[in-house]
């Protein structure tokens, strides 16, 4: 009976090999999902701002048509008296060839439309932040609308404050609006 | 009654492995290690990969991006920017266009693109290609666009 027992060294032995293995195998694990979260974080920063962009262009190339500083579309910009124009989204409105106009903005860390009909539409999400939002537009001629210039970044929410754990990609492009 | 040496003898035996045991044992241990340690480079590289991947296509993108708005300013003046064949574009500016290209501010890629005009100059052909040395082995993400002077 005394025999089939493990002896203390034997135990020893196991308990060292299993505590040579489990730190290792934690430490691939840890290394491997780290890695996976990073590329989480940039796909979704990618996803996120492509879509902001693209619905943004896509807008404004399709229906934009004359640029305001007030909702109730009395102080045109971008026209020869006042040839350019910048801001932060808050006061951009965008004229289509009807009377409706539409938006798009901060609040403040997510890039939001607001149409004809009054809906707030978010173009990104809580997990991504968006900074440095800036809509400017250029008198070019009085034979075409004005160019309008969109930039932005998009960055992914870091708790942790490391810089490491941080992905951001800038956008910027200029559109011109094909709405008239 | 056993022998005292005897008995000595079978007690040494039994509380010891065998060298084929230990070697055995080590060999076990060695592969699992090895497997692990190639799995977990082979795992990584692959995530990496795809990192650079995203990344890369987003400059990609972005040199479009810029390239539309430069044809939005002015059909002419975007034309007369360049000239056919490849450009390097490790900023987003007309002023050096020259090969070979310089990497990306602070990236490892370095971008080019292959402008085409075609004859009438109503349209330019654009691929983009960003690429960059991973491990000793050179990877490249394309992207095509064409712009039209009536568009």
């Amino acid at each position: 009976m005394k025999k089939k027992a493990y002896t203390l060294i034997e135990m020893v032995v196991v308990i060292a090999v299993i505590g040579l293995i489990l730190p290792v195998l934690f430490n691939i694990i840890f290394v491997i999902v780290n890695q996976q979260i990073k590329v989480m974080r940039l796909s979704e920063v990618k996803r996120q701002g492509d879509f902001a962009f693209n619905t943004i262009e896509n807008v404004i190339r399709n229906y934009g048509y004359k640029i305001y500083s007030d909702s109730g579309l009395t102080d045109e910009k971008c026209i020869v008296s006042s040839p350019s124009y910048s801001n932060d989204g808050s006061n951009f409105y965008v004229k289509d060839k009807f009377i409706s106009t539409f938006q798009f903005y901060t609040t403040p860390d997510r890039i939001a439309s607001l149409g004809a009909d009054l809906k707030t539409t978010y173009l990104t999400n809580n997990n991504v932040d968006v900074s440095d939002f800036v809509i400017s537009c250029q008198w070019i001629s009085s034979y075409s609308a004005p160019l309008i210039t969109v930039s932005f970044k998009v960055t992914y929410q870091n708790t942790s404050g490391r810089t490491d754990e941080t992905a951001s990609m800038t956008y910027q492009t200029s559109i011109r609006p094909r709405g008239n | 009654m056993i022998p005292l040496k005897l008995m000595k003898n079978k007690i040494n035996f039994l509380s010891s492995f065998s060298l084929i045991e230990v070697l055995i044992f080590i060999t076990i241990l060695s592969i699992f290690f090895v497997a692990a340690a190639s799995v977990t480079i082979g795992v990584l590289r692959d995530i990496k990969i795809n990192e650079h991947k995203i990344l890369a296509t987003r400059y990609a993108s972005e040199l479009i991006e810029w390239m539309s708005g430069e044809k939005e300013k002015g059909w002419i003046e975007f034309t007369g920017s360049f000239s056919n064949g490849t450009n390097c574009f490790s900023g987003l500016n007309w002023n050096d266009l020259t090969t070979p290209c310089d990497a990306i501010s602070s990236t490892i890629f370095t971008r080019s693109a292959d402008l085409t005009k075609n004859p009438a100059n109503d349209q330019v052909d654009v691929v983009v290609e960003v690429s960059w040395n991973e491990l000793g082995k050179d990877n490249s993400v394309q992207s095509t666009r064409l712009f039209k002077l009536w568009e």
